[in-house]
């Protein structure tokens, strides 16, 4: 479960405040697929910020999986990261001179779960699931943009998170390859019972979530 | 993981830390050089000075002088007259006194004539057969023996002139050739110092070498006699004893002939009885104007200290470049740390800490300086082996690439001590990141 209690995100831009979101409640249950739109700036990025512990609300509660991560401390809200969130960017966000098993591995070893011989074992399972297992050697800026978002989808689910965070992952993607990579998140979503919410533009999409929020209905800041 | 992220991102931007690491290994490879170097330098003066305290010589340069007896470096200002060994042989400052002379070489290589006390320190040993005793016997540096193969029994011609420590010399001279034949006698152990590239034989040697025949066994009779009689009036007798068979063995039959044979005293090394008797003995042969003494560890520090101007340069020069090479880390590091902000909030987005990112980018540059300061000490040893190879050569001076410094140690640890501070600020610049601005 996720639940947002009484939000306020303002920021400080050289003395003036600034309030980016402002939502009274918000819940989203355990396993749940929800799709967020809304124009640009209107809030849905900061949503996914908060939720990740990235950035804490200048007032209210951010409850995820029954932590309060807005009384965690720094570093506790980064470990909370590595072990409850998995993130998927529109920009792929790998690292290019990386290997593709290396990029995987990556955030395990920010969980501080797992041995060496584990993660390595548990990266290439994760890349078989993403049809990629035999690519692992090769260097991420070799690969296609669908590939580059499967490596992606496979180092977010690595640390077996509850949350997964998707913010437009099929951006930079033509339809073809948006509308595969769609339908891998949201199979491998449901078969690590994660929650998900994805950030899309793309309206077409919005039938195969549980449900989709406008966050311009939602944030009274800039109502 | 962690580790393999900082090499994968050290091997991605090869030129801009490539540049960083050649910057820092050129700039610590100065520094060692020259601090190295010149503390062998003065380790060898001290070793090599420590057996005598005064040297009497020619008027003249009194570094000169010591360069000249000491290292046998350059040309002797001149010659003494015998009668000082003599002299000085029966003074009661006096506990033993060494005639040198130069005027031969063997394919380059100086022959210096002498006394067989002046082996009786513990600086030489023999690898093999015995110290010269007669005439035309000679004893080997370790590095003429190994060069020219040479063994016990060996038979060669010497060559007028000091030579110039070169095969070649050998060629070039050969209608300077002595007629009569040295037999090796005595091959001494490797000493680092200059005596492994020159050759001893005794003094009477050198003056018959150059044409002064005599009687020996009537003149040596005359002055052990005479010796004899000069012993009884003094109360040091066996010290005066030891001193004057060596006088007597070391003037031989040549008094006849006595302004050529001074031609073949280049110095006379004095080793007092103690302290006050160095001081009485200088002042006693400061006050003669055919002569000048010396005491050699101060004149060849006195020659240190011109050449320690040219290495305080050097050092100062060095410590720019090291600073430079620091401020070229800290560039590095700092478009690093603006590049890599996008890498950052990746890494804080999977869950890595502030920490984490400090110690990776604190990693980074401090491998980039063990890279750098690791490549210096090896390559400043390299150079010191190809620098020492030719100064033992040529100069008889042990340096050796393999002698490391305190101060070296030091040196590195500063240089990396300096990356680490040049690391901190972009280190921490990262640090502060907010990783939301930088995500797509």
């Amino acid at each position: 479960m996720i639940n947002l209690k009484k939000i306020e995100m303002t920021y400080d831009d050289h003395g003036t405040k600034i309030n980016a979101l402002k939502l009274k409640e918000l819940q989203v249950k355990d396993g749940e697929k929800v799709a967020f739109i809304g124009s640009s700036g209107c809030g849905k990025t900061t949503l996914f910020n908060l939720i990740s512990g990235m950035l804490t609300p200048t007032k209210g509660n951010v409850i995820v999986e029954d932590i309060d991560i807005t009384t965690l401390t720094e570093s506790e809200r980064d470990l909370f990261r590595a072990n409850h969130i998995g993130y998927i960017f529109q920009d792929f966000n790998l690292f290019p001179d990386f290997t593709v098993l290396q990029n995987v591995v990556l955030p395990m070893s920010f969980s501080k779960r797992y041995s060496k011989n584990e993660m390595e074992k548990e990266a290439l399972s994760m890349l078989k699931r993403v049809g990629l297992e035999n690519k692992k050697d090769q260097k991420v800026k070799t690969l296609s943009g669908g590939e580059k978002q499967r490596v992606a989808i496979a180092r977010s689910i690595v640390n077996k998170p509850n949350v997964i965070l998707a913010d437009e992952p099929t951006g930079n993607l033509d339809y073809k390859n948006g509308a595969k990579i769609m339908d891998l998140i949201l199979q491998i979503a449901k078969e690590e019972k994660a929650t998900l919410l994805v950030i899309t533009h793309n309206n077409s999409q919005l039938e195969l979530f549980d449900r989709s929020i406008n966050i311009e209905d939602l944030n009274e800041a800039i109502k | 993981m962690i580790l393999q992220f900082i090499k994968t991102n050290i091997l991605s931007k090869k030129l801009k830390n490539f540049l960083t690491i050649f910057a820092i290994m050129i700039s610590l490879t100065l520094i060692i050089c020259i601090q190295n170097i010149s503390s062998q330098l003065v380790s060898n003066v001290e070793n090599q000075t420590k057996e005598y305290d005064l040297i009497v010589g020619k008027t003249g340069s009194g570094i000169g002088l010591a360069l000249n007896s000491i290292f046998y470096y350059g040309v002797p200002e001149g010659n003494i007259d015998i009668n000082y060994l003599e002299k000085l042989s029966s003074n009661k400052y006096v506990k033993k006194v060494v005639p040198i002379g130069m005027g031969d070489n063997y394919r380059g290589y100086k022959i210096i004539g002498t006394t067989p006390n002046y082996f009786s320190g513990d600086l030489y040993k023999l690898a093999d057969g015995r110290f010269i005793e007669n005439e035309q016997e000679a004893v080997l540096g370790s590095t003429i023996a190994k060069k020219g193969n040479m063994k016990i029994g060996d038979k060669f011609k010497s060559t007028h002139g000091l030579g110039g420590a070169t095969e070649e010399a050998e060629d070039e001279d050969e209608h300077h050739h002595h007629d009569f034949e040295y037999t090796v006698v005595g091959i001494l152990e490797p000493t680092n110092t200059p005596n492994d590239t020159v050759l001893f034989t005794t003094i009477e040697t050198l003056w018959h070498a150059h044409g002064l025949h005599h009687d020996e066994d009537e003149d040596h009779d005359e002055h052990e006699h005479n010796d004899e009689e000069h012993e009884e009036e003094h109360e040091h007798e066996e010290e005066v004893e030891e001193n004057k068979v060596l006088s007597s063995h070391a003037i031989g039959g040549a008094k006849e002939e006595i302004e050529d044979s001074t031609a073949l005293i280049t110095a006379l090394l004095i080793r007092a009885k103690d302290m006050s008797s160095q001081t009485m003995l200088y002042n006693e042969l400061s006050n003669d104007n055919n002569v000048q003494v010396i005491i050699p560890n101060q004149a060849l520090r006195e020659f240190l200290n011109y050449i320690k101007i040219f290495t305080i340069v050097i050092t100062l020069i060095a410590s720019v470049s090291v600073i430079i090479s620091i401020i070229m880390l800290f560039i590095t590091m700092l478009t690093s740390s603006i590049e890599q902000r996008k890498d950052t909030s990746i890494l804080r987005a999977l869950g890595a800490s502030r920490g984490t990112i400090f110690v990776i980018n604190i990693c980074q540059m401090l491998v980039l300086a063990i890279i750098g300061v690791i490549l210096g000490c090896i390559l400043s040893h390299v150079l010191i082996a190809i620098i020492g190879n030719y100064i033992v050569t040529n100069y008889g001076l042990y340096m050796s690439g393999l002698v490391f410094q305190k101060e070296e140690v030091f040196a590195m640890l500063i240089t990396i001590l300096l990356s680490l501070l040049a690391g901190i600020i972009p280190a921490l610049m990262v640090y502060k990141t907010d990783a939301t601005k930088y995500l797509k």
